[in-house]
């Protein structure tokens, strides 16, 4: 697949949070803000970026050529710890007055299904690195894409007069929905011309 | 049986606090990927704990972690090479959520959200608590967009009708807990997860007791 091919895959036709179900883990903690969720959507973009290029080495040099290719899953998890590990002690140096923050957060933009799963398929997909480099930026815009707007939404809803009842996640869900039903719409016009990511 | 019975209800990982999201709107899609998933929470959860407890025991507390997405692929490796490698036409996509869940949020939040003197009868209650609450949220959501897919006859955009279900799901939740729903709304913390961790309860415990 070209790395525009990968590009508007990743990014609109198989989006990642409203394609294929994928997700940070606490989601609609995520949508808070539309700040917010801008600067989780880059923190977990660097996240996805250096994962994927970390395991795409790992796997063109280590794993295929000893045959432990059975060995993936743990060592993508494996890395993924290693660098939330790092990622917390280089957020404590950044940012020393806002370690409990760092704690929380880190973990969250490292360790999620998102940064797992784009790794896995781009690593066996891609052919070179420029497109492993490509596919995770894409993804990572992806999920800027799908956020942002829902937390826009979330935010609204939290100061409309609704009813109680649709309080809270209700706007999330729906808001999602939505967008998942939008997005599929795009999906099928573009799919006769791209190959599905994974 | 009080933290079970709290995961269940007012925690629920499937309707309350979304832990394992991509793997309920993912698996919810046929009851052959239902009966897969329930099995590898179900399964593979608990025993992810009873190993990585003590794992997380030898390393520095900083460190827990690792021990814990080590264990918890090890896990998924094994079961994904006893119910899928024998199996024929397994999809990629059902390949990576199943080596996915590893780094999920109900593998991982036991861990990260343990404080240090746990014990381990502690901890093998919440993750029986979680799992427990996954598989009864997850059979009635699979149940549910099943039914949906079934009474309109044709197969409905799985993310757009799973987040339209959960949200039915709130709607209930919201309407069994109206008076905590009000407390919050009316404190403006209600935009949280779940609206109801003990951080919300003592802000608003606070704001309370300042305009008092």
């Amino acid at each position: 697949m070209s790395v525009l091919g990968i590009i508007v895959t990743a990014s609109l036709a198989q989006n990642v949070v409203l394609v294929h179900f994928l997700g940070l883990w606490p989601f609609p903690a995520v949508v808070h803000s539309p700040k917010q969720s801008a600067l989780i959507s880059v923190c977990v973009t660097v996240a996805l970026l250096w994962v994927a290029v970390v395991f795409w080495l790992i796997s063109r040099w280590v794993l295929v050529p000893l045959d432990l290719a059975v060995l993936e899953t743990v060592t993508l998890a494996a890395v993924m710890g290693l660098s939330a590990l790092g990622g917390i002690r280089l957020g404590g140096q950044i940012a020393p007055f806002h370690q409990r923050l760092v704690r929380q957060l880190v973990p969250v933009v490292m360790v999620n299904m998102t940064v797992f799963v784009v790794t896995m398929g781009l690593v066996h997909q891609a052919e070179s690195l420029q497109q492993v480099v490509a596919g995770a930026v894409a993804a990572g815009f992806g999920l800027l894409l799908a956020v942002v707007p829902i937390s826009a939404v979330r935010v609204h809803f939290t100061t409309a007069n609704v009813p109680r009842l649709l309080r809270g996640d209700v706007s999330v869900y729906l808001a999602t929905s939505v967008m998942a039903f939008a997005i599929q719409q795009i999906d099928q016009i573009l799919q006769p011309f791209l190959v599905p990511l994974f | 049986m009080k933290g079970i019975t709290e995961f269940v209800l007012n925690r629920n990982p499937v309707w309350v606090v979304p832990l394992a999201l991509p793997l309920v709107l993912y698996g919810s899609g046929s009851v052959e990927q239902a009966v897969l998933f329930v099995m590898l929470v179900g399964i593979g959860v608990p025993v992810i704990h009873m190993v990585s407890f003590f794992a997380e025991r030898w390393l520095p507390r900083m460190f827990r972690l690792v021990p814990v997405l080590i264990v918890a692929g090890t896990v998924f490796t094994v079961f994904e090479m006893v119910f899928l490698v024998p199996a024929e036409g397994v999809s990629e996509r059902l390949l990576l959520m199943v080596r996915g869940a590893s780094v999920s949020g109900i593998v991982i939040v036991p861990t990260i959200g343990s404080p240090e003197d746990e014990r381990f009868i502690d901890r093998m209650r919440q993750v029986a608590g979680l799992t427990v609450g996954f598989v009864l949220g997850f059979v009635l959501f699979t149940a549910i967009r099943l039914g949906f897919t079934i009474l309109v006859g044709r197969e409905l955009q799985p993310v757009a009708l799973g987040f339209f279900v959960l949200a039915l799901g709130r709607i209930a939740w919201n309407a069994a807990h109206l008076d905590e729903v009000a407390a919050l709304d009316r404190d403006g913390t209600l935009d949280s997860d779940g609206a109801l961790d003990s951080d919300d309860k003592e802000r608003v415990a606070g704001r309370r007791g300042g305009q008092a």
